[in-house]
This record gives structure tokens, sequence and C-alpha cells, in this order.
């Protein structure tokens, strides 16, 4: 009942110690009032946007709505933990009005309460700016979204409100500012009253738990990796592999605190202000550990998008079957192949016979993995020089080629080294030879066209293969993939001469559009993680800032140049990013890296071609990550120091 | 004798109107080299304001101030931050020891910022360390010292690298009386080797160790010819 009563006076206080520390309880109202806005204004834009008919809708609506719930997630936690950094410097700066509400009798709890009302009461301001500013950006960003997306709905497009929508917001909003008090109240609460009245805040625990904690869960998502490699094909694989990834997430998040404090041990050898940059970080976890945990989660999410793409694509490149690379035309007589190499510049024309004669001579190729069932594998044998192999995409297998081993083009195809070639060559009886061979990693040569298997002339005139008199085909490689124009240049040399038989590959359409989409969406989400990041590492220096102004008088005192506080700001503001990243990368990229590896070991047990291909790295995303984002956030905060701190007190003694 | 500083009708104002405040009103001060002068009066007589100008932390609302012969309304603000990390060296009453940097670093911080490579950096603040007999405590953190610790670190900033001006400002505020005296006898040595030096003090006793007591009242010189052997008892 006591403490029912006393939540009044309690709120006033709290209200007007929110006025007197304005700096902080203006960023703790802008870290509720962006997630909010933005919650806004995404769910909005999903509704209003959302029309069965669109193609658009149809091919991208899951991911979409499930990047859009991902990002608010990662906005919220980036805003909880930098709101509570604001909440916990607020309190230490009211160490002294809390400890004079105690010496006057207010228990522990009351003080809790004291700091919580806080929060909520700004966060509540928070919400109430977000909704309309998160309606406002809905409006103006609907237009030019339905454009994109090619919805008809003009510049009037009508706002689709849903106020459930609002409400859920405007709660996630108000949760946050409250779960962001919640540790700096326990604190208060626990505060010995004498401390608090010398404003002294005894320094708090080094978070070995949390250390250990982080460690273990990044050891045990990388384990997680390792296993779902052994376990491909089962259907517990995807499952293992989520929880591969959030494992790794988690807990690298969870190291941020222990990577501040290892930065700030390193920091001896630096020049004084890199050295006062990084100690000041060090010295201050609460709020520079909050803000790398927030740039990692937020930039964890286009990372590991990023990195999941270039997986894909490279088992795309090392596994789907094809029958001709962009880069290759096929021609059956030496007229057309003249042709087809004088309309592509620079290309290079090699000629070669397959060992397969009309009246039942062929010459195919077999083992464990190439019979493998529903695989496709063109079993054919290729005979040429040297450069039907360059021809063919596979120049590093040179050396063997001239040795006398067969080049298979595929992955897996041969685990043991060699091939069995079986050879029908009438009227003389059947018979198989073991050959060696060799591997060349790319897309199986599929279908009856190209084979997928290569060997020199040589080595087939040696081996008595059959099929050295059937005319040559001619397998023509252009410099680079053939462009929309020179496609068009080969059909009109089609169309001109029917008999020339001109085979090359058209792009795939639905491909090329999803990897369109797929740019799009990662492109979208490095903005808006971007941002995050952006906001969290300026919020984090404007608190430096802050707490920071007796010690930049000092220097200025001491005769630092006036542009030394911007450079202090960029030089903290380009670290907490850095760290930040490096974690978002290694986040986005350990679960793969240590899949490549342990694949790697499990490959040459398999007989068929599964499993990971090498790791793809996706080194645009890594430098924007690692190093543009960074640079970004050195930039802003470098602004927030544009003011140097005065040299005296306003009043001489 | 040189005259290291030059103060000359010196006037300092703070706001406007009916809250204008003069802190300094036309002191005219001289300080040669090798000389210690005492600065005191009552509180608000302007005596830190006077430092602050002397030393380029603020500027005069009206007069000249020269150090070394450099005229300070002549310098921008980087000049006048130059100046500070060359020419000046300043102990502050409230220590303002970074908190974030070792006994060491702090003492090396002016020259560092000066542009002095960190590894000579740290031997010249080494020797001032041990000048305050600090040395084996250079390693250590501000929070790990106590109040007299932390004055002399500071007492040893203002010392590193030979800088012809030291101004100290209260600079035994926070000791007890010997280790007061032991700070005095280290600025005296200081003065007697060429430094010129401007000493704030509330304490008769530790003026005794100036070569002349200058009496500030109301943001005017009063005196500024006494002997500290004439001044006992008068502000006790």
């Amino acid at each position: 009942m006591a403490a029912i009563t006393s939540i009044g006076p309690l709120a006033r206080i709290a209200g007007r110690d929110a006025l007197l520390h304005r700096r902080h309880s203006l960023l703790l109202m802008v870290m509720i009032a962006l997630p909010v806005a933005g919650l806004v204004a995404g769910t909005t834009l999903l509704d209003s946007l959302w029309q069965p008919g669109s193609v658009w809708i149809q091919l991208w609506s899951s991911l979409v709505v499930v990047v859009f719930w991902t990002l608010s997630a990662v906005t919220l936690v980036a805003a909880v933990l930098m709101a509570s950094a604001a909440v916990t410097i607020a309190a230490r700066r009211q160490l002294h009005a809390l400890g004079l509400l105690a010496a006057a009798g207010a228990g522990g709890r009351q003080l809790g309460t004291v700091v919580i009302l806080q929060a909520a009461a700004l966060g509540l301001v928070g919400v109430l700016t977000g909704i309309p500013a998160g309606l406002l950006l809905a409006r103006a960003l609907l237009p030019r979204l339905a454009r994109a997306v090619g919805l008809p709905l003009g510049e009037a497009a009508p706002l689709l409100v849903v106020p459930g929508r609002l409400l859920l917001a405007a709660g996630l909003g108000l949760l946050a500012a409250v779960v962001a008090a919640l540790v700096p109240a326990v604190r208060a609460a626990r505060l010995p009253v004498t401390a608090a009245l010398a404003a002294h805040q005894p320094p708090t625990r080094q978070p070995r738990r949390l250390t250990v904690v982080g460690t273990v869960l990044v050891l045990v998502g990388l384990g997680l990796g390792v296993l779902q490699v052994w376990l491909m094909g089962s259907r517990w694989q995807p499952w293992i592999a989520v929880a591969s990834v959030a494992a790794v997430l988690v807990g690298f998040t969870a190291l941020s605190r222990a990577l501040v404090d290892l930065v700030g041990r390193s920091a001896r050898r630096l020049p004084a202000t890199g050295r006062l940059a990084v100690r000041d970080l060090a010295r201050h976890p609460t709020r520079s550990a909050a803000a790398v945990a927030a740039v990692t989660a937020g930039l964890a999410v286009p990372m590991l998008l990023g990195a999941m793409t270039a997986q894909s694509a490279a088992s795309m490149r090392d596994y789907a079957p094809r029958q001709l690379r962009t880069d290759q035309v096929l021609v059956y007589s030496p007229a057309a192949a003249a042709a087809v190499t004088q309309s592509l510049p620079g290309a290079r024309q090699a000629p070669f016979t397959t060992a397969t004669e009309a009246g039942g001579t062929e010459v195919t190729v077999h083992g464990p993995a190439i019979d493998q069932p529903d695989f496709g594998v063109s079993r054919g044998l290729a005979i040429g020089e040297q450069e039907v192999l360059v021809a063919m995409g596979g120049e590093q297998a040179a050396a063997a080629f001239a040795d006398g081993a067969v080049v298979a083009f595929g992955t897996n195809l041969v685990p043991d080294g060699q091939v069995t070639l079986a050879i029908t060559d009438i009227p003389r009886p059947a018979r198989r030879i073991t050959v060696p061979a060799v591997e060349v990693t790319t897309g199986s040569y599929t279908g009856q066209e190209l084979p997928s298997f290569a060997i020199s002339r040589q080595t087939a005139q040696r081996l008595g293969l059959p099929g050295l008199t059937t005319p040559p085909r001619y397998l023509i490689r252009a410099s680079r993939p053939l462009s929309d124009a020179q496609r068009d240049q080969l059909r009109a040399l089609q169309n001109q001469s029917p008999a020339m038989l001109i085979s090359w590959a058209e792009p795939d359409p639905d491909l090329q559009s999803f990897a369109q989409g797929m740019r799009s969406i990662l492109l979208a989400l490095v903005a808006v993680t971007g941002i995050i990041a952006l906001g969290s590492v300026t919020a984090a220096c404007a608190l430096a800032l802050s707490e920071a102004r007796h010690d930049l008088t000092t220097l200025g005192q001491l005769g630092a140049a006036p542009a030394m506080t911007r450079r202090l700001m960029a030089g903290q503001a380009w670290l907490l990013a850095t760290l930040g990243g490096l974690l978002a990368v290694a986040i986005g990229l350990g679960p793969f890296a240590v899949q490549a590896i342990a694949s790697w070991q499990v490959r040459p047990r398999l007989a068929i071609p599964i499993g990971p291909s090498a790791l793809a790295v996706p080194w645009t995303l890594v430098a924007v990550v690692a190093v543009g984002i960074p640079a970004l956030a050195a930039a802003a905060a470098s602004l927030l120091g544009h003011s140097p701190a005065p040299l005296t007190p306003r009043r001489g003694g | 004798m040189t005259a290291v500083l030059e103060i000359e009708q010196v006037a300092r104002t703070y706001g406007s109107g009916h809250t204008q405040v003069t802190a300094l009103d036309g002191v005219s001060l001289t300080v040669q080299a090798g000389e210690l002068v005492a600065v005191m009066g009552p509180s608000g007589a302007g005596k830190s304001t006077l430092l602050h100008v002397a030393g380029g932390l603020d500027r005069p609302t009206s007069g000249t101030i020269r150090v070394t012969e450099t005229d300070l309304g002549r310098l921008g603000r980087a000049g006048l931050a130059a100046l500070r990390r060359r020419r000046v060296g300043y102990v502050f009453q409230e220590l303002n020891l970074i908190a974030a940097l070792t006994a060491a670093e702090n003492v090396a911080l002016p020259r560092e910022l000066d542009g002095v490579r960190a590894r000579t950096a740290r031997t010249e603040a080494l020797a001032a360390l041990e000048l305050v007999g600090m040395a084996e405590l250079a390693g250590t953190f501000p929070d790990q010292l106590s109040g007299g610790e932390q004055q002399r670190v500071a007492i040893a900033r203002a010392l590193v690298g030979q800088r012809p001006l030291l101004l100290a400002d209260e600079p035994t505020g926070a000791l007890d009386t010997l280790a007061g005296e032991a700070i005095l006898g280290l600025l005296r040595a200081r003065c007697d080797a060429g430094v010129a030096a401007v000493l704030v003090t509330h304490e008769p006793r530790y003026a005794g160790y100036a070569d002349r007591i200058v009496f500030l009242t109301d943001g005017r010189v009063v005196d500024q010819t006494a002997h500290p052997t004439t001044v006992a008892g008068r502000w006790s």
C-alpha cells in the first residue's frame, strides 16, 4: 500500500530529474521513437502494398516479411541496448539525488521505481513521437515503393492504417523503455546510501560469466555447423543449420564486452589520441559494449544473408548441371566455327571428336559417382588437343591431361582418382579399361551436346580408342560471357544459314530476376542496418561526449589542438563500428567457414556429388560492413565534436 | 633579467548590463625568468582569472599579455594551444588528471600532444615524475593514487618539457603541510633553475617561498612590491 501511495511523489521526482538531464532524456526518447517509427512505417507499407495480384508480392512476400520482422527485432534489441546505456548514465548522474532520497527514508524498491518511471515516461513520449513520424514516413514512401514493385497505385496511393499494428508498435516501444531501465533500476536499488550521497558508484564486476556463456555459445554454434555437414540430406539438417547461426549470433554479441575490455588493454602502444579514445571506451563498457552489440546484431543480418547468397551462388556454380557455359558456343562445321569466331572478338575455337560413331561404336565413362542414377552426367568423352581442354574451362588440369589422364568436369565425380572407360568397338568384343582421372570443379555438363569428360588425342590413340574418324565439332570459348548483342548476332547467323547448327546458353530469366531481387533486398538490408549501426555508435559517442567534458577541458588546457575532440569522437566511433562490423563478419562467415572445412573432410568419403563448396566470401559486403560503415560512423561522430569544451569555468575566481 | 610574462592593463569582464562582473580591472604585472611570484587575495579577487588569461586559457576583454615576447592577442585558437603545449606549464586547483591515463601517460601528454615521439615523451615524463618522487608509481592510474600523489603527478605534468612559465593555482590545496612544503620547495628549485612562476595561494606560509607577492582585491592589484618577509600575518 505504501508503495502505491508513494508513486505520486516518485513520479514527480522522476519527471523533474528527466528535465534536469535533458540530453540523456532526449537520447532515450529518440532511441524509442526511431524503432517505433520504423515499425509503424514498415507494417503500414506492407499492409498497403499487399495486393494479391502483384507478381512481385507473390515472388518476394515471404522473404520480405521474414526480413522485416528480423530487422524490427534487431532494431528493438539495439534500441534497448542503447537506451539502457543512456538510463545507466542518467542514473549515475542522479546518484546524489537518489542518495538524498535514500537518506530521507526511501527504500531500494522506491529508488528503482524512480529510474523505471523516468524511462517509462520518456519511452511514452518517444512512442507518441514515433507513431506519427512512422505514418508520415510511410505516406512519403508508399508511391515510390508501389512504383518499384510494379503496382499501379499512383501518387495518391491509399495508406492502409491498421490500429492493431499501431498498438503493437506502441506496446513494444514502451516495453523496450522499461526493459532498458531494469538493470540500472536494480543497481540503483542496491546502492549503499553513503556511496550514493558521495555520488560514487562502486565499480561493476567483470562480466566473466557473460564471457564464458558467449564463448560456449560460439563453440556450440560452430560445432552444430560441423554436425549439419555430417547430417547432409537429413530432415534435421536445416534446423541444425539455423540453430548453429543463432548460437554464433548470440554468442558473439555476448562477447562484445570482453572484446571492448581486450581492446582497452592493448591501448598502451597507441598514440595519445588513440590511447585516450580506446581507454575511454574500455572504462565505460556500459555504453561501448552496448554499442558494439547493437552494431553486431544489426550488421549480422545482411552479413548472414549475404554469406548465404554467396554460398548458394557458389554451389550453383559448382553443382548446377549445364549444357554449355555462358561463354561457350558449340558448332558442327568449320564454316560455322569461322563465322562465330569472327563475330566474337578474342574467341578461340577448339575442334574435338567424340568416341561415338554411327553403327554402335562408342566409349562411355563410368565410376561409382558417375553412375549414380538421376544425376544426369553426360558420360561421353571428348577427344581433342590442349585447346579443347581450355575451351571447356579446364586449363588448370593441363599437365594431367598431357600426361594421359581423363579430365572430369563436375564435382566429386572421381573421388578415387580414376574412371573406367567402357568401349564398344564392333566387331571387336566390348572391353573396359581403367585410366587415371582428375577433376575440374565445375557444374557437370549434361545432355548430349557436350561430354563431361575429355582426353587428349595422343592418349586416345595410345589406348586404341575408336571414334577418331568422326567429323569434328568445334567448341568456341569467348573471352567473356556472351552479351545480349552477341547472342542476337548468333541468332542472326543461325537464321541466315539454318544448316549451321549453332548452340549457346541462354540466360535463365527467372534466375536473373531472382538474383536482382536478392541484390535489392540485400542493399535495402545493408542500408537499414547501416542506419541502425550509425545511430547506435552516434548515441554511444554522444553519451561519451557528455561524460568526457571534464577530460576534454583538461586536454584543451594542456594545449590539445581544437580538433582533438573531433578526432577523439571519430576514433571512438570508428573503433566501436569496426569491432561490431568484424563481429558481424565473423557471425556471417563463421558457420559457413566451419561447414566448408568440415565438408572437405567429409567429401572424399561421399560417393555422390553433394555438400557445400569452398567458402565463398562476399568481399564487397565485407568491405561495406567492416570498412565502409565504420568510416561513415567516424565521419558522423566527428560532427558531434565540432565545438570544443570550454577551457575555463564561466566565471573567474 | 628577461621578462617571461608581461601583463599590461588587462581587464576581464563577464556578462553584460546589470549582470556584468569585472574579474580583472587594469592589472599589470611582469614576471622575470627565475622569479617566483605569489598572488594572494580574498575569494573572488580575480586570482584564478589572472592565471587563466596569463596561460592563454581565456582572453582578456582589454589589455595586452605577452609570454616570452609573444603577444597572446595575436594568436588564434590553434596558436594559443601550441603556446600552452610549449611555453606554459599549468597546475590546476582541481588537479585535472585524466582518469583513463596512467601517471606517466598524464605527465607525457603535453609532449605527445606536441608531436614528440611516445618513447621520448615517456622518458621525459619519468624524469619529471622522479623530480616529484613519483617515479615508482608511474604506471598507476589516478583513481589508485591519494590526493597528495595526484597533486605531485599534476605538478610533474606542468614541469615536463622545459617550459619557461609555470602557473600554479592553489597547488597545495589537497596536501598536508609537510607535502605542501615539499611541493613549494620543488617550485622554488625550478625557479632557481631559470623558470618563471606565478603561484596563487591563500597560505602566507607558502607565499614565503616567493620572491615577490602581488595582492589582488576586486580585480585590482593593490600591492605588488611586498616581500614575503613582510606579509606574515597580513592574510592569515
